[in-house]
């Protein structure tokens, strides 16, 4: 199973960083591969690469603004949230991940 | 010490005597002025409930982190209030807030190292170990210890 997500927030600081840590470590615990960019205030880093985007199950969004090179993921299924969720109850959002491709 | 641009001991209050979030933001946003960070301090303060009413940086567990992105920020900062009185935020997890990091973000500012360092900073708050050192400090000092091993790490 892999997971890629884009985090982004209106500032682009705090949210973004904070949900994009958030789903890292959580994804780590629960032993699973995920790949977070991060939109932010400092543009666009740690960049979802072509093959990721290939080799990815499922994509979430966690994110409150309008998101760049969004027409990259048109295949692949996708939970869509507000970045404080990410932040709020990361382990419940992966989890709806994985259901929507079980 | 990378962290000293951002935060100083004087941006720092352990004791704040606040009981509402709009006492916390303002007391937190005069040491900006004091400073001479900020152009102006209604303008940031406005800023600052704004973001806060589009939703509530009250990120769980007694923490939050307020902040504005906006020309009158003269300097990326950083400001720490920890206040005697749990704080009505409307945070995630509905608990009140005490632990306050206040962000200054400059709408010009690219892609600093002022700014990456409140990215990691941001994304350091979700490690539970790090909020429990924050909350435990009871001096200026050991939070900017704190921060600066942040940085330190950072840039290994």
């Amino acid at each position: 199973m892999k997971i890629i997500a884009i985090t982004a927030c209106p500032a682009g600081v705090a949210h973004t960083n904070m949900a994009a840590a958030a789903l890292e470590n959580t994804a780590k615990k629960m032993g699973l591969q995920i790949k977070v960019e991060k939109q932010g205030a400092m543009g666009i880093e740690n960049s979802i690469s072509a093959k990721e985007v290939a080799e990815a199950n499922v994509l979430i969004l966690a994110v409150d603004t309008a998101i760049a090179k969004s027409d990259r993921f048109n295949e692949i299924p996708t939970i869509k949230v507000p970045v404080a969720e990410a932040v709020k109850n990361p382990q419940e959002l992966i989890n709806k991940a994985l259901e929507l491709v079980k | 010490m990378e962290i000293i641009s951002l935060i100083n001991e004087d941006l720092i209050e352990l004791n704040l005597e606040a009981t509402t979030q709009k006492e916390v933001i303002s007391q937190l946003t005069s040491l900006l002025g004091q400073q001479g960070r900020i152009d102006s301090e209604s303008a940031f303060i406005q800023g600052v409930l704004e973001r806060e009413s589009e939703f509530s940086t009250g990120f769980g567990n007694g923490f939050a982190i307020p902040h504005c992105k906006s020309d009158t920020v003269k300097t990326a900062s950083v400001i720490i209030g920890k206040t005697k009185n749990g704080i009505e935020w409307n945070s995630l997890d509905n608990s009140p807030v005490t632990f306050i990091i206040m962000l200054a973000i400059p709408a010009a500012e690219g892609a600093t190292t002022h700014l990456q360092i409140l990215a990691t900073l941001s994304g350091k708050l979700m490690d539970d170990e790090f909020r429990d050192q924050l909350m435990n400090a009871t001096q200026p000092e050991q939070i900017l210890d704190l921060l600066d091993e942040l940085t330190t790490q950072k840039t290994n």
